[in-house]
């Protein structure tokens, strides 16, 4: 562990979310990788929407990733600001897939338990993602009522 | 359009996603001068620590001190009702020490 400290500069009292670091990283890596390389092989779920609806897509869920990144790991409370912006682009463009996959699900009935995982799993992604948010909201407003405090 | 005509349900996500986004930036603009973003998270959440202790702490004294209250007014109702009956039989006694409720 101590080399994750190292590389990252981690201060003692800082407190990361490993959860949110490593799917921002997962899917944000994918999502460059299929912007920029596009989609050879492209999957099923790729071929039922628009390309430049998907591009759209990628942008957003792009920047989501860089904006959690960037906000999380911020040693400053703008950071917040930032993250829960990000937040919400990850979580909506998640939302978004995972729904586009179940119902290409339902409309070829594959209901394995395997497959079945995929659409509510992003969805289900996407939703912890707005809690996620809604957690970093309730931070920045309880700041800002210690910081108005201050100011009276 | 034709993009919406293909796949309606992944167009309105999608556009729902960066309303979303774009709310959660109005959001962030609107909250800029209510936090100060420019102060230290830890700090910051050390002192929001701070504070919600010393709130519970408060709240805890509160509701020590409204019992307390309580019990003393109580227990001036009484001294007023002995000091009565002392009186009314002819006894000479001072009245009880005020309570300060």
């Amino acid at each position: 562990m101590s080399w994750i400290i190292k590389v990252f500069r981690l201060k003692q009292g800082e407190q990361w979310d490993p959860l949110e670091i490593v799917l921002a990283l997962v899917f944000g890596t994918a999502a460059l990788v299929n912007l920029i390389d596009g989609s050879p092989s492209a999957s099923s779920t790729q071929s039922s929407v628009e390309p430049c609806l998907l591009t759209i897509w990628l942008v957003l869920l792009i920047i989501g990733v860089v904006l959690i990144l960037v906000g999380h790991f911020s040693p400053r409370t703008w950071g917040y600001l930032l993250e829960q912006i990000g937040l919400a682009a990850m979580g909506g463009a998640l939302i978004a897939f995972g729904a586009q996959v179940l119902e290409l699900q339902i409309e070829r009935h594959v209901f394995t338990l395997s497959s079945m995982a995929g659409g509510p799993l992003y969805i289900a992604l996407g939703l912890g993602l707005f809690w996620k948010r809604h957690q970093v909201m309730q931070k920045v407003k309880l700041l800002g009522k210690l910081s108005w405090r201050q100011r009276e | 359009m034709n993009a919406f005509l293909l796949s309606p349900l992944f167009s309105a996500l999608v556009l729902l996603a960066g309303s979303a986004a774009v709310g959660a930036t109005i959001t962030a603009f609107s909250q800029r001068k209510n936090v100060d973003a420019n102060a230290v998270k830890t700090k910051a959440e050390a002192a929001q620590i701070v504070s919600q202790t010393a709130l519970a702490q408060n709240q805890a004294m509160a509701t020590q001190i409204a019992e307390l209250r309580a019990a003393l007014q109580a227990h001036r109702e009484w001294d007023k009702r002995v000091v009565k009956i002392v009186r009314d039989a002819g006894l000479q006694i001072d009245d009880p020490p005020e309570l300060w409720l």
